[in-house]
């Protein structure tokens, strides 16, 4: 029966109203309550903590080495995280949860899809925006309690003295990507500790399945990274996430190490001995600490050497020029005839030529082009003396595709000294494909 | 007369992909007349046991800059280096430092 044509009673409503109303009324005290309370939880601050601080961070306060002085060198601790990317981000989350007080966050770099699946405090939602800025709102988040300050910069010559002496870290995390930033953010590192109040450098990398991390300049006997790396490995050894793959969970590991390291230093509880810890996800042993040299005396940044033989200023240093990364990327020059750009390959090929893509079998396995046979890049250039192709092979004409299209040069310079007549080397490599054939994935 | 040693080698950071994939060696190194050393294990693993790319490796007598040695978990700076001499069943791990992040 509709309620409208019930008997309408004059005294009270019915009982599921009464109970309805009072529910609601109820609601409203508490919320009421509530309010009250946390107001006076955020303001009343008790032996520099506010009350809902002494709940929050509770369950580690509790610890033996932390308790309520641990948590007040947490608060009022600074520390300086280079790079907004799979080491940044689960560092600075978990940073954040612990209430290291000050957090600056350099990255000139925006999000892009492809951060994704490692770069856990970005998303999809953040695409195109800054990286030093996503983590900033992400982190507000977790935890109010904690300043965040974006550096919507790179990390360069110019800035790093400058972005040292505002942050005055007690703690400088290196998530870089590329061996020119780690032994610039080391050699300023060193330079500032000079001068300034010790800023201990926690140095971590990640690519594949493994991982590294060593805790650095933590007193004056303790090593740089120039100390423990005294010259760069060659360019051709050096691997980046973009190239080689990285699973996500590993820089999430590192970075949580690292936030783990830097807790310690502020909190007091660091071995202070140099160890380095290696990472192999696929090993037996997954973990393995090894103990590292001192402080080098002969050391460029940190020896003993008079101050005059010694490094005063990094930008007196061309740190593209140092690691050889600004020959990044191959250019073998080769002959015109041996080259052919994507559009004029996807015009001129036909049914009885020969493709050959120089890829890993893996990647090979994630897209090619109809046709095309998988050589890789190292089967070939282990051949380069013991087989020889066929007459009808050399004279077929014959596209080698990578990648990027810098393997492939030089699987084209190989196949040319294997007497191959009519080999082109696909510009740009799959990369640029996937920009004309929009149903081609780019991975 | 000759001195053997019986050593464990592991490699790390990628490296093992220049030995086949092969994360651990067990190698038996030989000197005429004296102990051996690291510098005779580098030359053994490059002249045996990589088909390709040994300047990947090494550089003259010793590992290629950015490859890290441990002997027993410890910097081999802290064991004279190429001529630290090797002891029966020592672990000798070479690591190449990463970049990426």
């Amino acid at each position: 029966m509709p309620e409208t044509s019930k008997p309408s009673e004059p005294s009270e409503p019915p009982i599921v109203d009464q109970i309805s109303q009072l529910r609601h009324r109820l609601r409203e005290l508490e919320m009421e309550l509530e309010l009250e309370q946390g107001n006076d939880e955020e303001t009343e601050s008790v032996n520099g903590l506010s009350l809902s601080e002494y709940k929050r961070y509770g369950r580690h306060m509790v610890l033996n080495g932390i308790g309520l002085p641990g948590q007040r060198k947490l608060k009022s601790a600074s520390v300086l995280v280079i790079g907004a990317g799979g080491l940044g981000c689960p560092a600075v989350q978990y940073l954040t949860a612990t209430g290291v007080g000050h957090i600056t966050i350099v990255d000139g770099d925006t999000v892009e899809v492809s951060n994704l699946q490692r770069q856990i405090l970005h998303s999809d939602a953040k695409i195109g925006m800054h990286k030093a800025l996503s983590i900033k709102e992400a982190s507000s988040h977790i935890n109010p309690n904690v300043t965040i300050e974006p550096v919507l910069q790179a990390f360069t010559t110019q800035n790093a003295q400058a972005i040292l002496e505002s942050s005055q870290p007690d703690v400088v995390l290196d998530c870089t990507d590329n061996p020119s930033t780690r032994y610039l953010i080391s050699d300023a590192v060193v330079i500032h500790n000079r001068t300034s109040k010790r800023a201990t450098l926690v140095s971590a990398a990640a690519t594949g399945y493994n991982g590294q991390i060593i805790t650095l300049c933590y007193n004056d006997q303790a090593p740089c990274y120039r100390c423990i790396i005294p010259r760069p490995p060659p360019v051709q050894s050096i691997t980046s996430c973009a190239d080689d793959g990285i699973l996500g969970v590993v820089t999430g590991t590192l970075g949580t190490l690292q936030a783990t390291e830097c807790i310690k230093l502020i909190l007091g509880l660091h071995n202070g001995e140099s160890a380095m810890t290696v990472y192999s996800a696929l090993a037996s042993t997954p973990f393995r600490t090894m103990r590292m040299r001192s402080r080098k005396h002969d050391c460029y940044a940190d020896g003993d050497q008079a101050f005059d033989k010694k490094l005063k200023s990094v930008q007196d240093i061309d740190y593209l020029a140092f690691t050889g990364a600004q020959t990044c990327g191959t250019d073998l020059q080769l002959s015109d005839d041996n080259e052919i750009s994507v559009e004029d390959f996807m015009a001129l090929r036909k049914a009885s030529d020969l493709i050959i893509d120089t890829r890993p079998p893996v990647e090979f396995g994630i897209c090619h082009l109809d046709g095309s046979d998988n050589i890789p890049i190292t089967n070939l250039l282990k051949d380069t003396l013991e087989r020889q192709p066929d007459l009808e092979d050399v004279r077929r004409t014959t596209y080698v595709v990578c990648r990027r299209g810098n393997d492939s040069q030089i699987a084209t310079d190989v196949l040319l000294k294997k007497k191959y007549t009519n080999v082109k080397n696909v510009k740009g490599g799959l990369a640029r494909y996937s920009r004309v054939d929009k149903k081609f994935p780019l991975y | 007369m000759s001195v053997t040693r019986n050593l464990k080698v592991e490699f790390g950071g990628g490296l093992e992909i220049l030995f086949n994939d092969q994360r651990q060696l067990k190698i038996t190194l030989s000197a005429d007349g004296r102990n051996p050393n690291v510098r005779d294990l580098i030359k053994k693993l490059a002249d045996e046991h990589i088909q390709e790319r040994k300047e990947l490796f090494v550089e003259g007598e010793t590992v290629r800059p950015g490859i890290l040695v441990l002997i027993n978990d410890c910097d081999w700076e802290l064991r004279d280096e190429l001529d630290g001499e090797l002891e029966d069943g020592d672990l000798v791990v070479f690591i190449s430092t990463l970049h990426g992040g």
